[in-house]
């Protein structure tokens, strides 16, 4: 498909960031995958959901690019089965960093449920919108795709996550656990700017933000998540690590 | 964030929701919304003032008393005097009694710490009349005892205020930083809480955006505060307890502000019901701000009494 296109417009920045997202989220999977062999045993399967978590959006990105590029529709079905596949991997990013100070199955279940929760609502939300959009349903999809959100965001700064990372005897991860805790509270709060830019949305109908903008702020908001998630994960493995061989 | 932040967004979220499926929310709604909260959260938050400072200071329930309502009293004949001078000063008063609550948990060594309170609180008070100015001249025309208070509303400090009040208190939080006075987690922390708090003013009408605040982030702040200072003395002090210590003086404040507001609603009294609000609030602030700025400066320091 990308073969029969000829020229990009300059002023296409949902099309600029699908191609920037692309190539990043495949420099940051080959990153994390190469740098399992500059960490402790005990690290490498943190690395390897970094990379994971990359990898899968890249390949979907190539995806969604081609599909943008091809119809200039919003390509949500790609988006949502990427996300349906990396954020519980993030959740699992979490419990691997707590399972030292005690974290439990229960506690990776309960994130990817939540995590499920979330993207299950928005993606009803964002792909039963009816023909020209409606306010009142993209709303009580997001209401209840918020609800997942918020758990996750109190498990992470007060919650179990929370609590056990301060159970820790590393500073690395507490300091970790708390970035990774700001990355739930800002940058995942950017996906609700863009799902309330689609049709109906309340960014749409209070401010006129159209639905093109949808795509600029989910690639903007994967690239900040995902490859940023990967390398808090990354620094905490390294100097963890570099800790281990000198003890 | 603190777990004060993370209410403040899942009551920000709550109410985003009563919005959405009530719009356009009207002001009847409006006022009952924050009516409940205020009565609530906001006045048990400053009514068990005699508690902290008793315990604080070897002076007679008598005396504690007669000080307190005298300068209750005193701030209530001054408004039929001095009504613009004494809106004024309930809005500086409050400023700083909000600055100062909120940073009641860093240990600040400088000396212009008071300086820095006031100058949050003031930041605080001005954007939320910035964002909603035209709204406030709206509501104060609506009564012509609150419309003299357009001048300040109107007033063309406000913006000058605004954006310098902004300015001073992100250099002042940079300079903290620097200092190493507040951490780099701090630092975010309270620069995501200005944020949040611009978003809301700016978003929701201004009695949601206010009470939103006074009650998610500084009467639950307090609240807190004195119930860990209650337990750290009675160390069995349940929650039910703490409760039935903030009831006295909770039913005795919704006794009187039911009898005013009943003798403005009837016209008994030629003061309208938002007027005779902002005398009340600003007449139980004054003393209030007094105790809790004793509190909070000497919160480490052990208690002269018990409880029991």
């Amino acid at each position: 498909m990308l073969l029969e296109i000829t020229k990009m417009d300059p002023t296409d920045y949902v099309g600029f960031t699908f191609f920037i997202g692309y190539m990043a989220m495949a420099a940051a999977a080959a990153f994390f995958f190469f740098e399992r062999n500059s960490v402790s045993d005990k690290w490498k399967m943190s690395l390897l959901i970094s990379g994971l978590i990359t990898g899968i959006a890249a390949v979907h990105y190539f995806y969604m690019r081609d599909y943008y590029m091809s119809t200039g529709d919003n390509p949500t079905f790609f988006r949502y089965v990427d996300w349906t596949l990396t954020v519980p991997l993030m959740c699992v990013e979490f419990y691997l960093l707590t399972r030292a100070a005690g974290a439990t199955k229960s506690l990776l279940w309960k994130l990817i449920i939540a995590s499920v929760w979330m993207l299950v609502a928005g993606y009803i939300g964002e792909s039963f919108n009816p023909e020209g959009g409606s306010t009142s349903h993209s709303v009580t999809w997001g209401v209840l795709s918020t609800i997942g959100y918020i758990y996750i965001l109190h498990a992470a700064w007060f919650g179990e996550v929370a609590q056990l990372a301060e159970k820790s005897d590393s500073d690395t991860v507490k300091n970790g656990v708390r970035t990774l805790a700001w990355f739930v509270l800002v940058g995942w709060a950017i996906y609700p700017i863009g799902y309330m830019c689609m049709d109906g949305g309340w960014l749409n109908t209070a401010l006129g933000w159209g639905s093109q903008n949808v795509d600029l702020w989910y690639n903007i908001a994967d690239a900040i998540n995902k490859i940023g998630f990967g390398l808090v994960v990354y620094n905490i493995a390294i100097t963890e690590s570099k800790k281990e061989a000198k003890a | 964030m603190n777990i004060f932040s993370f209410i403040y967004l899942v009551a920000i979220y709550l109410v985003f929701v009563v919005f959405n499926y009530l719009q356009p929310i009207s002001i009847q709604n409006q006022l009952v919304f924050s009516t409940v909260l205020i009565l609530a959260f906001g006045v048990p938050h400053g009514s068990i003032d005699n508690l902290l400072y008793l315990t604080k200071h070897k002076i007679s329930s008598f005396t504690f008393y007669f000080f307190y309502l005298s300068i209750m009293m005193a701030y209530a004949v001054s408004w039929f005097f001095f009504p613009i001078s004494c809106f004024v000063l309930f809005l500086l008063l409050s400023a700083y009694h909000f600055g100062e609550s909120h940073f009641s948990d860093y240990a600040f060594p400088f000396k212009w710490r008071k300086g820095f309170y006031f100058l949050w609180g003031i930041f605080l008070l001005a954007s939320l009349l910035f964002w909603n100015k035209a709204e406030l001249l709206s509501l104060s025309n609506s009564f012509s005892d609150t419309a003299s208070f357009n001048q300040v509303y109107s007033s063309t400090l406000l913006p000058i205020v605004f954006y310098a009040s902004a300015a001073v208190t992100l250099v002042s939080l940079l300079y903290l930083l620097l200092q190493n006075s507040i951490s780099l987690a701090d630092f975010f922390s309270e620069l995501f809480q200005l944020f949040i708090l611009q978003i809301t003013f700016y978003l929701f009408p201004i009695l949601i955006g206010f009470t939103l605040y006074f009650v998610c982030i500084h009467s639950l702040r307090s609240l807190y505060q004195e119930y860990h200072y209650l337990k750290a003395q009675e160390g069995s002090l349940s929650v039910l307890k703490f409760i039935r210590y903030l009831l006295p003086h909770t039913l005795i404040s919704f006794f009187f502000i039911g009898i005013l507001m009943y003798v403005s609603l009837k016209e008994y009294i030629a003061i309208s019901s938002p007027m005779i609000s902002i005398i009340m609030i600003s007449v139980i602030t004054l003393p209030h701000s007094i105790v809790m700025s004793n509190f909070l400066s000497q919160k480490s320091e052990q208690p002269q009494k018990t409880l029991s």
